[in-house]
């Protein structure tokens, strides 16, 4: 394989996986996949080794290969089947997120090729509507699927789980749909070149592990680490400390997570997956944008953790927010460790929470059930040289907020304001971005869940720049009293009370 | 009379002249980027001889799309429903790359300054929350007009639905003496989602004032024609006015240009489904279209989201000045990196000196370097292939090989682009025919053909001026739209009230494009609780009765892009579109008048098997009809065609014609 065979087959993997992540947008129903675009698309080899992933949402980067390592080691996979999951202790993050995941064999049977795709759920059931709920296990977090063929009775599982089937269904649909596509151009490029398309995969994959390799060399031997915390599990747990070891030797890392907490009774715990997926997303920034994103630069990258901590959770942890929430810290903790190591390239922290929302109750309009989340941004971390943007989705996430006239027409309930919060990044020779204000109006009772961190601690800021601002979460009730709401709280809300949210700014860098 | 279409690019201005008998004549200027009208005049002046009357002249301009790039235009205020002053800093809150510690986002086009809260609230359906009361009107003018704004934005939430109120300020500010240049959202596009709707409006805003002035200079340049007009992003002309008052229609003029010129010569050559490429020096635009431009409204510029209805393009960072280089991990990259046209490839002898798409041509022998430009300028061989030699070596590969491989990375990247715009979108690519132009275009149709297995490559008459072509071929046209967000079956229920609007835009058409223009209805439907409309025809043009229920039509299209129907779901129609266009222009080509020539002769060259005796052919010494086969090389003023061995080309209506093993 030369240097232009290799360029050649990525565009042809990344182009089918690019293909799978816009059928998927586009027959999907919910607004959490359509407009908000929460749902990642990848190839793996027969070995289950990433080939390709679309550039859609961070933290599905190093989970996905978990699912499809699991889908292959639980199912015998037949063509034709398409394996779900979503337990995050058999290859799944939290119960939200869905896999499916589908084999290609050739002519042999022999297992070639594997296509995935994940989307987040706005509801798989559980406690309260949107699935992300302050409880105690993963039993209570919604219906939970190891690895299993995706058939009528499955399908009919989760629609009778959710508080929206109608919506799930048009979902699931669409996620089939993108993985027979995905499919269907592999076995079109397989009729075409046949076992070079193997060799291609294997080539793509050891191209990128040379590139993070060059990109490792960079960095100067060493040992360094970094802590901070979460500032507790909804359950009165708290503060819950992440602390990463970030080692560099020539072409290699390793990071080592044994000193973080133990597993906590609140919904904040991660599988591995997740620690996996936050680590190898910030290694993934230090290269350039032309890196291909596939399983050959994670062989760079060795995560170590302890079973039994909050990051590398045991069942029956419950694990809801830890995918949304502690995936953010376990970043803001890999690149703390790297500030140390190259102060020259990583930025102060970012609003380090997606600042997670769910309203739930019934809909006046439809006499039905309605269930709606989204996650409001922050503002991203100053760095050498340049301030944080304002307002923009950091880090894990990057998903689309869904539009104010799209949200008033689906539920009912209102957006009253929706403003940039002016000063809270934080100062310093270059000013950290700042976080959002979004407020919301009832004309009915609603349940509310607002799921949140950096309200009590701050984005940090670096080399003498102050932190972010921490963010606020109130209630103004008809009556005008004003609640301010612990950061992971579930709330009752009626007619004319008001939610306010105001998210955290990015930290500053540099002595002012 | 004559008819003139002129092309403002980066670096040429392009004119073709029709005269009255159908005889064509064509002419490249440099522009003057200054003041673009410049060369336009001069362009102008230099095709119409003495005592020739020039008619009209169509005017693709680039005016607002630089105005927009560059950032240099006006100074905008905007107005929004209080408590969303920060629309467009908001924008959908998603960062633009996702492995950048640095986040860096699009500019707005307005400061934060300048961005005024109302109150007031329409709901979604229509209803007023809060009214908007007359002191608020006066107020936010009051402030506006001490802000030293130059332009006016409106964007409420929710004025598709009810625009009275951002109608009842609109009328307010242009009532002042200030004379601003304003914009309500609405009138730019009565589609939800308030983000893309206000981005819109800001764009038509930022331009507008730059555009009234630009569009003065032009009407005194031309002050001797009657009738000035432009090409619009969709593909239809506007007149002066029309479009000095939404100018947002203009931000893909020229691309729009090509667009319609690759669809009129590939119909005269007997084609009507194609895919038009359009290959130039930084980037390569491709697009799919059936008779007629396809649109999307969900474009980009500069970062920006444009929600009025622009030909579909897609845009990759590959063309004929695209950097080769090797990355980190040892691929070889081609793109987007390029050298522009200054210094330009390292062929050109301006000091360029990263090996580029070119260089590979030229070392390769499929660009004679000493007829380019039909031979006005002279490549320099020995330059580009010691440049290539250079990079070879790092990659432990020989100047061949990486010079085959820089076009086949080219390729890939370009072939990815029709893949994105034809597999992606439910259509198979061996059904249509590739229309390559653009300067390097016809180096590459048959290439990417044989990858996609098209088997028809048509490179258009003087293919690097076919924007300015489409200019004096393309029709009037009138676009009309609103979001309905409403249960078909209501539609079809309702559809006394739905006619009443539609009768309405049809006399509209009617007034502005005169006769009985072309009309063209569709509806954007879902299935209730998708986000995505799938836009099908519909004839709801006639009286109720008549009126067909589009489900069927939507279901099929729907199996098509997704593989599936939801049967028990109803149907929503999200909006309703019409597009009026009048008569297109007659046009006869019959003769040419065309620069180049030189005489036929055999050159060593490497179409990918090594080198090999292959004519070199001047297009002009090719009669209509006549037939070449595969491997040669035709040479023009304006770009290069590689015929691949195991192809034919074939001369019909003056394009080329190239079929895959002969046959078509």
């Amino acid at each position: 394989m030369n240097a232009a065979e290799l360029e050649i087959y990525r565009h042809l993997f990344a182009s089918i996986a690019e293909e799978m992540g816009v059928i998927l947008m586009r027959a999907s129903y919910s607004p959490n996949i359509k407009e908000r675009r929460d749902y990642s698309c990848a190839i793996f080899d027969g070995e289950g080794e990433m080939v390709a992933q679309a550039a859609h949402i961070p933290v599905h980067l190093g989970s996905t290969p978990m699912s499809v390592a699991a889908a292959m080691e639980t199912v015998e996979m037949r063509p034709g089947d398409h394996v779900v999951l979503n337990d995050p202790f058999q290859g799944g993050t939290h119960l939200p997120d869905i896999t499916f995941v589908s084999p290609l064999f050739d002519e042999e049977g022999r297992l070639i090729f594997v296509v995935a795709n994940r989307a987040h759920h706005a509801d798989v059931g559980g406690k309260t509507p949107g699935s992300l709920s302050l409880v105690e296990s993963v039993e209570d977090e919604g219906i939970c699927l190891g690895p299993q063929r995706f058939t009528d009775e499955v399908e009919g599982a989760i629609l009778m789980a959710s508080r929206t089937p109608e919506e799930r269904r048009g979902d699931l649909r669409a996620q089939v749909a993108a993985n027979r596509r995905g499919l269907m151009r592999l076995q079109g490029e397989w009729e075409k070149r046949g076992a070079i398309l193997l060799e291609a995969a294997r080539g793509l994959q050891a191209h990128s592990e040379e590139f993070m390799g060059e990109v490792l060399r960079e960095i100067p031997d060493g040992t360094w680490s970094f802590q901070d915390e979460l500032e507790g599990d909804g359950l009165g747990s708290g503060p819950i400390e992440i602390a990463a070891e970030v080692e560099i030797r020539g072409a290699r890392a390793r990071v080592d997570f044994s000193g973080s907490a133990g597993q906590v009774a609140g919904p904040v715990n991660v599988p591995k997956a997740v620690t996996l997926s936050a680590t190898l997303y910030a290694f993934r920034c230090l290269a350039d944008r032309s890196l291909p994103t596939n399983g050959g630069y994670m062989r760079c990258v060795e995560v170590v953790t302890r079973p039994g901590t909050v990051v590398d959770a045991k069942y029956p942890a419950a694990v809801a927010l830890g995918n949304v929430e502690t995936s953010q810290r376990i970043t803001d903790v890999v690149l703390g460790a790297l500030s140390q190591a190259v102060p020259e390239r990583i930025p102060a922290a970012s609003c380090g929470t997606m600042n997670n929302l769910t309203i739930g109750g019934l809909d006046p309009r439809r006499g039905s059930e309605f269930a709606y989340y989204e996650t409001i941004a922050g503002g991203s971390g100053a760095g050498p040289g340049f301030d944080g943007a304002s307002a923009v989705h950091t880090h894990m996430t990057n998903t689309l907020n869904t539009p104010v006239e799209a949200l008033e027409h689906a539920y009912p309930f209102r957006v009253e304001a929706y403003r940039v919060r002016r000063g809270s990044g934080g100062d310093g020779k270059f000013r950290g971005g700042d976080g959002v204000v979004r407020e919301y109006g009832f004309d009915g009772p609603v349940t509310v869940g607002v799921m949140t961190e950096r309200r009590q601690t701050r984005p940090y800021g670096l080399a003498g720049g102050e932190p972010g601002q921490a963010g606020e979460n109130r209630v103004i009730r008809a009556d005008g009293a004003e609640e301010v709401l612990a950061p992971k709280r579930e709330v009752e809300l009626k007619a004319g009370d008001r939610l306010v949210i105001e998210t955290p700014g990015g930290g500053g860098f540099g002595q002012k | 009379m004559s008819r003139v279409g002129v092309d403002t690019g980066g670096t040429f201005t392009d004119v073709v002249k029709q005269r009255e008998d159908g005889s064509l004549e064509v002419f490249k200027l440099l522009s003057t980027p200054e003041d673009p009208s410049r060369a336009i005049g001069e362009g102008v002046l230099s095709v119409v001889g003495d005592g020739e009357v020039c008619g009209e002249v169509i005017h693709g301009t680039t005016v607002a799309t630089n105005a927009l790039l560059e950032r240099r235009g006006a100074k905008v205020a905007l107005v929004t429903t209080a408590g969303f002053e920060d629309l467009l800093v908001l924008a959908r809150q998603t960062r633009p790359e996702l492995y950048a510690l640095r986040v860096e986002v699009a500019e707005p086009l307005v400061e934060r300054a300048l961005c005024f809260g109302v109150r007031e609230r329409v709901g979604y359906d229509g209803g007023v929350r809060v009214p908007l009361s007359e002191e608020e009107v006066q107020r936010v003018v009051e402030e506006v007009a001490r802000s030293g704004a130059d332009a006016v934005v409106i964007c409420l939430l929710h004025s598709y639905a009810n625009g009275d109120h951002e109608e009842r300020l609109a009328a307010a500010f242009r009532g002042r003496p200030e004379g601003w240049h304003v914009t309500a959202s609405r009138e730019v596009t009565a589609t939800f989602r308030e983000y893309e709707r206000a981005s819109t409006a800001a764009i038509n805003g930022y331009v507008g004032p730059v555009m009234a002035r630009y569009f003065e200079r032009l009407q005194e340049r031309l002050k001797e024609v009657p009738r000035i007009e432009v090409l619009q992003s969709h593909g239809g002309r506007g007149t002066l006015k029309e479009v000095a008052a939404l100018p947002v229609h203009t931000a893909l003029s020229g691309p729009a240009g090509g667009v319609v010129g690759a669809l009129k010569s590939a119909e005269e050559a007997g084609f009507s489904r194609v895919i038009t490429f359009d290959m130039g020096g930084t980037s390569t635009d491709v697009s799919l279209a059936e008779g007629e431009p396809t649109l999307t409204r969900s474009a980009k510029i500069g970062g920006l989201p444009l929600q009025v209805p622009v030909v579909d393009l897609f845009t990759v960072g590959a063309g004929g000045g695209s950097e080769a280089y090797r990355d980190a991990g040892g691929a070889l990259k081609v793109g987007p990196r390029s050298a522009g046209a200054e210094p330009g490839p390292v062929a050109y002898g301006r000091g360029g000196a990263v090996p580029t798409v070119t260089d590979a041509h030229v070392v390769l022998g499929t660009l004679v370097a000493d007829r380019f430009l039909g031979g006005e300028m002279t490549l320099d061989e020995e330059g580009a292939r010691e440049a290539v030699e250079e990079l070879a070596a790092s990659l432990g590969m020989s100047w061949r090989a990486l010079a085959r491989g820089i076009l086949d990375v080219a390729d890939a990247a370009m072939a990815r682009a029709i893949k994105v715009v034809s597999l992606e979108r439910g259509y198979d690519p061996r059904e249509y025919a590739l229309v390559a132009f653009g300067g390097a275009g016809g180096l590459h149709g048959c290439r990417l053909a044989e990858q996609l297995e098209m088997s028809t490559v048509i490179v258009p008459r003087a293919p690097g001026v076919l924007s300015a072509m489409g200019m004096i071929r393309a029709p009037g046209r009138r676009l009309m739209e609103q979001t309905l967000l409403q249960r078909l079956e209501e539609c079809l229920e309702e559809s006394e009230a739905l006619r009443e609007r539609l009768k309405r835009w049809e006399e509209e058409a009617g007034a502005a494009l005169g006769e009985a223009p072309t009309l063209r209805w569709t509806a954007g439907l879902r299935y209730v609780g998708q986000t995505h409309a799938v836009e099908v025809d519909v004839d709801w043009g006639g009286e109720v009765e008549e009126w067909g229920d589009p489900r069927g039509v939507f279901e099929a299209e729907h199996q098509r892009l997704f593989g599936y129907v939801a049967a028990e779901v109803p149907v929503e129609v999200v909006d309703l579109r019409l597009m009026a266009s009048g008569a297109p222009p007659a046009f006869q080509s019959q003769s040419w008048t065309l620069r180049g020539g030189g005489e036929e002769e055999v050159r060593r060259i490497d179409m990918g098997e090594g080198p090999r005796e292959t004519p070199v052919v001047p297009r002009e010494s090719l009669e209509e009809g006549e037939r070449r086969s595969g491997p040669a090389v035709i040479t023009e003023y304006s770009g290069t065609t590689v015929v691949l061995p195991g192809w034919i080309a074939e001369v019909r209506r003056g394009h080329l014609v190239l079929s895959r093993g002969g046959e078509g």
